[in-house]
């Protein structure tokens, strides 16, 4: 099965929400986590690999800008239109407050010289954030029943 | 395989290429306004249907075809479903086609009017006008798809 932590930059909070899923703790580098920060992988669109979990699940991160719910009923289509079962993607919604922020900051990351210091700028804004991502991933393990 | 025809609302560019695939509309000949309204979702989808993936119907070959609105997601959406189909082991079963780059501004003005604001009677005139202006280049995109998954399929 394959788990897809899905969000409006996915290279930010669903990057963090799954290294949480997979056991990891808050860290304020996050520099080391894989995806993070990294706007070519963000730019190429496609599911960002974070890891697998002890179930042998592959865990992902995806950024849909703003159309995460359109994105998110697109994916769950596509999976059916391509004959596979729900089961075999679970996309959870990954939110958090300053969203905008976010947007407009990864915007601002087109020039690449402001890419370490906007990582640096987020990785702060995302600490006030840590105890809802921490209750949207254990939400997710509930209903996943993965505990 | 399963080809998906896609462009900002999934009403007309997309359904009119996907049309064309599926031999609702002749190639040989520019439709006339009530051969483009007679095709199924033609200028008919509402704000409700961005995103959701619709059957068209399928080909000669056994192709399953679909279209779809991305709004003005570009390229992104393609790598979003590529990197899904992926990750489901199912890439060589999907063949994404962007229609946005085969329209022209009637299309844009008219599409907009005709959905967007709610004015078909203004709208859709423009529209058909549009795509039956675009019609060649819509065909010339359906035969290059239809050429790929031609491959595709022997190769499989």
């Amino acid at each position: 099965m394959n788990i897809i932590f899905l969000g409006t930059i996915g290279i930010y909070h669903p990057v963090l929400a799954a290294h949480l899923y997979l056991g990891g703790q808050w860290a304020d580098d996050h520099s080391r986590l894989a995806g993070w920060g990294d706007f070519s992988l963000e730019a190429r669109g496609v599911p960002i690999l974070v890891g697998r979990d002890s179930f042998g699940n592959q865990v992902y991160a995806l950024g849909a800008g703003v159309e995460v719910a359109m994105t998110r009923k697109t994916i769950e289509q596509l999976i059916e239109v391509l004959g596979h079962s729900p089961d075999e993607v679970l996309i959870h919604t990954i939110s958090v407050g300053p969203e905008k922020v976010l947007l407009f900051l990864y915007r601002a990351g087109s020039v690449r010289m402001l890419q370490n210091p906007i990582n640096t700028v987020v990785s702060r804004l995302l600490r006030h954030e840590y105890p809802w991502l921490r209750k949207q991933v254990e939400e997710f393990k509930a209903k996943a029943r993965f505990s | 395989m399963k080809i998906i025809y896609h462009c900002f609302g999934g009403s007309h560019s997309s359904v009119s290429a996907a049309a064309l695939h599926l031999g609702l509309l002749d190639r040989q000949k520019i439709p006339t306004e009530e051969d483009l309204v007679r095709i199924p979702y033609y200028d008919k989808t509402t704000d409700a249907d961005f995103g959701t993936i619709r059957y068209m119907g399928t080909d000669d070959a056994g192709n399953d075809v679909y279209v779809f609105g991305k709004k003005s997601f570009s390229n992104r959406y393609t790598a979003v479903l590529m990197g899904i189909a992926g990750i489901l082991g199912e890439q060589d079963q999907l063949v994404m086609v962007d229609c946005m780059n085969r329209i022209n501004w009637s299309m844009k003005v008219g599409g907009f009017t005709s959905r967007r604001l709610g004015l078909t009677m203004v709208g859709r005139p423009i529209v058909t006008w549009g795509t039956r202006q675009a019609f060649t280049q819509l065909v010339n995109l359906v035969e290059i798809t239809r050429v790929k998954t031609l491959g595709n399929n022997c190769s499989n």
